[in-house]
């Protein structure tokens, strides 16, 4: 991924499924494990999953994306970040 | 109220009515309000805020520089620094522009003072904990429940509060008023000066538009964050207290005379200082890489900052036990200064996650980066 091309929802999913998978001890990790809600992320890892997003795909997260729907999954958080790259 | 530069703020910290007034706070048992605005006129409670809402937004390396300054003079205000911190944080970074235009200027002026209010008898940053209710009720929320040990709670204006939100880990923030009982908590050894309360949220009510994250989100992002902050401004005020410690083991070793020598030429002195003067200097460097690391919000910061609070609390308490065997029976004499650094150390060692859960989200990591953390460690 490149900062000048805007990454599809599959890469942007492939790079936030490899980062959760270390993140979580999982290696096997999929798309709709509920990651916080299912206890899957401990607290301290689920602000470190918010900063790497942000770090990672240059978007930042606002009260307005705190919905838990958009953290609480592999699948959740890369559309978070495909809508927010797209803008 | 203008903003202030930093140079400002030390100034005020370096000198000597500061130091006095200090001694004054922790005899007496409590830092009076009437203080706390005095230096919030200097700036030193909008430190964290942006300029936009009359802080002075410091990078976080000079504000763990201002912090390790007052919680060497006193560990009671520093506690109001780090939890008025941690409040601006979260509203800054997670509650709605409405309650961030109302409230954080406010707050770094000192108009308006907050407590967090987190813990609770049964359980301190566990969502599976919290006892207490913020119920939403049409455009209101509803609060009920207790919470504990808030550091300044006595004097506060409003409380960050975190609860449950039909089941889900909230967080809002609530007015203090007839529906908030508000009883002092005992004076802590350490923290005497804290202003430390037990209160009571009795149906307390709210605007919907304080709410701050979403449900779900309350512990995990907005408590956790908070909590990332507030490890790296006590590890800041740790080291504080370790300078002060050393500062007068080495004055008293270079100046107590044991017969025809000073302390200072005995050579288990001597590796005494050295290890002192180690401990704190490392834990100096450490506080200052990882203040940019959380600066910076790199996937680590969160875990940087428990490390650097583990560092620099255990620095403090051995840096003051140190102090303590080397100044004798002189440094035991009640209103000393170093009692007040021995006790503040082993506060250090508790506040914003006692030593052994740093050590447990330390090794966390270091075995989940190994891959290895087993899968029955899910909290």
């Amino acid at each position: 991924m490149t900062a000048q091309s805007t990454p599809t929802n599959e890469e942007i999913a492939a790079v936030v499924r490899e980062f959760i998978a270390r993140l979580s001890g999982h290696p096997d990790i999929e798309d709709d494990w509920p990651l916080i809600s299912g206890g899957v992320l401990d607290s301290i890892a689920a602000v470190q999953m918010v900063d790497f997003v942000e770090r990672t795909f240059h978007v930042e997260v606002t009260d307005e994306d705190l919905e838990l729907l958009n953290f609480d999954s592999v699948r959740g958080l890369a559309a978070l970040v495909t809508r927010r790259v797209a803008v | 109220m203008s903003t202030t530069a930093p140079e400002a703020v030390l100034d005020v910290l370096r000198g000597e009515r500061f130091a006095d007034r200090a001694t004054a706070w922790e005899r007496a048992g409590a830092v009076p309000r009437e203080d706390v605005e005095r230096l919030a006129g200097h700036g030193l409670l909008g430190m964290t805020v942006g300029t936009a809402h009359h802080g002075s937004d410091l990078p976080l390396v000079d504000v763990t520089e201002v912090h390790r300054l007052v919680a060497a003079a006193s560990p009671s205000l520093h506690s109001l620094l780090v939890v008025h911190a941690m409040v601006c944080h979260a509203l800054r970074r997670w509650a709605v522009r409405e309650t961030r235009d109302a409230f954080l200027p406010e707050l770094a002026t000192g108009r308006v003072l907050a407590a967090f209010a987190l813990t609770e008898t049964g359980g301190g940053a566990d969502a599976g904990a919290l006892t207490t209710r913020i119920d939403r009720d049409g455009d209101t929320l509803r609060v009920t429940g207790v919470k504990r040990w808030l550091s300044f709670g006595q004097i506060a204006d409003a409380y960050l509060v975190f609860g449950l939100t039909a089941g889900l880990d909230s967080c809002a923030l609530v007015d203090a008023g007839s529906a908030v009982r508000v009883e002092p908590e005992p004076r802590t050894a350490g923290l005497r000066a804290a202003r430390l309360a037990r209160v009571t949220f009795d149906g307390a009510t709210a605007p919907a538009a304080r709410v701050v994250g979403r449900p779900g989100t309350g512990i995990p992002f907005v408590a956790t964050s908070c909590l990332t902050l507030g490890r790296l401004c006590v590890a800041a005020g740790a080291t504080g207290i370790a300078q002060a410690a050393l500062d007068l083991a080495v004055g008293h070793a270079a100046t107590r005379s044991t017969g025809d020598r000073v302390l200072g030429d005995h050579q288990l002195v001597r590796g005494l200082l050295a290890d002192a003067a180690l401990a704190t200097e490392s834990a100096i460097h450490y506080v200052r890489s990882a203040a940019q690391e959380v600066e910076d919000r790199t996937p680590t910061a969160a875990v940087t900052a428990a490390r650097a609070k583990l560092l620099a609390s255990r620095a403090a308490s051995g840096v003051t036990a140190t102090a303590s065997r080397l100044l004798g029976a002189e440094g035991q004499t009640e209103n000393h200064p170093l009692g007040r650094l021995v006790a503040a150390a082993r506060v250090h060692e508790v506040i914003e996650g006692p030593t052994e859960v740093l050590q447990d989200i330390v090794a966390t990591a270091l075995l989940r980066d190994q891959g290895a953390a087993g899968k029955g460690k899910q909290r």
